[in-house]
């Protein structure tokens, strides 16, 4: 074999594997719970719908769409994601994800680089950990980690660092922070299905655990108020409820017989 | 007649020497039978406060119901409380023997104030410094051992690391010090090095198994019984492990506890001496409020000792405890 020929076979390596390395990996389902669709576009704008199963993969800008009561959880390289019921959301780029209804969870145990962006609202978060979102009426979304280390940045905004339990509202187009609030995180695992109902636990369980201890740790007290939706760009809802204090003093005799609330 | 009185005289205080004696070494056989357990629960990263929460019952959702809650800035706490204990032990001087011996009821008074120093995420971890302080009135309600009644005060500085699954690992040092209230004398004094882990499992939705274990060097100080004694004949190094299980049964706690400890000594009169010590607790409590609890517990222990004799010993102990704790 001449120089020439070797040559020729060390280029044809190199580019292969350069071509393996560059490949380009896509998202697929792991898990389908109830009915999802994948709407698919093809070059001459024509649609298609159909059913997603365990293991399709999921091409750059189709849109998937899960249905009332189901869930989904899709895995891209190392990132898991959950997409909960009647969401709608489209992987844009490898490193781009847009939700356009309902919430989606995010879980990385490695660093990782990712824009979300809603109907409008656009935010990039460097770091890594188990972060929830869920779009709002005003068109932006609340970004919610669970447990999280690292940075988020809107144009407007800047950046902001990341911390585990407090939730921020990303709005507006260029988009800018809301207001942020510390939420109960032992409360949020108990009622979030994204976390808790599917088979498979969320590899961050364990730092998701030690987020609540720490939280615990921190805790001054609790608001008897839940977080709603944000109709407006000025406006978030707030549900007020009795705590059990409030609600056996309005039981007690005393108040009862002098009609005190 | 002045040999008789000189005898009468060297009978007088030989006699009186020994009664001293006698006391000291019983005084050392109640501090050998007195468990020192200066450093609170949730120090050791063993609490978990659960308080029912009308908000639990929020509709499920994918998200999840996001209720607003305030946070310290450092994450810096603070708590104090007090103890009152009153019960029944059946061998409150740790004598060998019998299972029951001047067994007597006890008060017992505990003040106690402690901090977390803050609440550091590393991140596999979260690392709290904490420091605290006691004082404990310890009174045998049967007149003939008032005598021994005494305070203990203790004090600890410890780090507690948290880790991700489950695991919490604690080093510190600990201080006791007991001291006769009768007498108003220094009994015992020890300083503590200590290391321990901990590890808390959920067995089911109402039962939650507590696993403990630690290693530590009782470096302590006490009166001499005889001339040519040691005044750290108590010092000795400890290894411990204990299994818990809480079992929630509607508003009580219900709580079987075993433990086991294994002491070696190595100075003066104790030189080769070690000690096997059982230990089996079960206690009720109940919460009337957040900060305050009523339990009752019973209590058994034996010791076997090896390298000495007459050292075995078994006691049993059973009563109420009030408790009030307060954090900030």
């Amino acid at each position: 074999m001449g120089k020439y020929s070797k040559f020729l076979i060390t280029i044809a390596t190199v580019h292969s594997v350069a071509i393996f390395l560059c490949a380009k990996t896509l998202p697929f389902a792991h898990q389908v719970q109830g009915k999802s669709e994948v709407i698919l576009t093809g070059e001459s704008n024509d649609t298609k719908i159909v059913d997603l199963r365990t293991k399709d993969t999921i091409e750059f800008g189709d849109l998937i769409c899960t249905g009332k009561g189901s869930r989904t959880e899709i895995h891209h390289k190392d990132i898991i994601y959950r997409l909960g019921s009647m969401s709608v959301a489209s992987w844009e780029t490898e490193r781009s994800i847009k939700l356009f209804d309902g919430s989606f969870l995010f879980c990385s145990s490695d660093d990782a680089n990712i824009t979300i962006s809603s109907n409008e609202g656009k935010a990039e978060f460097i770091g890594s950990g188990t972060i929830i979102f869920e779009t709002t009426q005003n068109g932006g979304f609340k970004f919610i980690p669970i447990e999280a280390r690292g940075t988020l940045f809107t144009l407007e905004g800047g950046t902001k660092e990341v911390k585990s339990g407090r939730m921020i509202l990303v709005l507006g187009q260029p988009s800018y922070f809301g207001d942020a609030y510390d939420i109960d995180l032992m409360l949020m695992i108990k009622t979030s299905r994204l976390l808790n109902s599917f088979p498979d636990p969320l590899p961050s369980f364990g730092r998701i655990g030690l987020a609540i201890y720490s939280q615990s740790l921190k805790l001054k007290g609790k608001f008897n108020a839940l977080i709603g939706d944000a109709p407006t760009k000025d406006n978030l809802q707030m549900w007020k409820f009795d705590s059990p204090d409030d609600q056996n003093k309005a039981k007690s005799l005393l108040n009862r017989l002098f009609k005190r609330n | 007649m002045k040999n008789i009185n000189k005898y009468i005289v060297t009978l007088l205080c030989l006699g009186q020497q020994m009664i001293f004696a006698q006391s000291v070494q019983q005084v050392r056989d109640r501090i050998e039978g007195t468990e020192r357990p200066v450093i609170p629960a949730q120090a050791k990263g063993e609490s978990v406060s659960s308080s029912n929460d009308s908000s639990t019952d929020a509709t499920v959702s994918d998200t999840g119901a996001q209720r607003p809650v305030q946070l310290k800035d450092k994450g810096m706490s603070s708590f104090i409380g007090y103890n009152s204990k009153y019960f029944f032990r059946s061998n409150p001087l740790s004598s060998s023997g019998e299972l029951k011996q001047q067994a007597t009821g006890m008060w017992t008074n505990t003040f106690f104030a402690g901090a977390g120093l803050g609440v550091f995420d590393a991140s596999d971890a979260v690392i709290t410094p904490y420091v605290g302080v006691s004082y404990t009135i310890n009174d045998y309600i049967k007149s003939n051992l008032s005598s021994f009644n005494y305070n203990s005060t203790g004090a600890y500085a410890l780090l507690l690391a948290q880790f991700g699954n489950g695991w919490s690992v604690r080093g510190g040092v600990s201080y006791s010090m007991d001291s006769s209230s009768v007498n108003d004398t220094e009994d015992y004094k020890e300083i503590y090095p200590n290391v321990g882990v901990l590890k808390s499992f959920v067995v089911n939705e109402s039962t939650t198994a507590i696993f403990d274990a630690s290693i530590g060097s009782h470096q302590a100080s006490t009166e001499k019984i005889t001339t040519d004694g040691h005044e750290d004949e108590l010092s000795s190094l400890e290894y411990s492990a204990s299994y818990a299980l809480n079992y929630e049964l509607m508003s009580f706690t219900i709580i079987p506890k075993y433990k086991i400890s294994y002491k070696v000594y190595d100075e003066g009169i104790n030189k080769n001496r070690d000690d096997m010590i059982h230990d089996v607790n079960f206690k009720i409590e109940y919460p009337v409020s957040d900060s305050l609890k009523i339990s009752t517990f019973y209590d058994y222990s034996t010791r076997n000792t090896e390298g000495i004799s007459d050292h075995d010993f078994k006691s049993y102990d059973y009563g109420i405890v009030l408790g009030l704790n307060a954090r900030f």
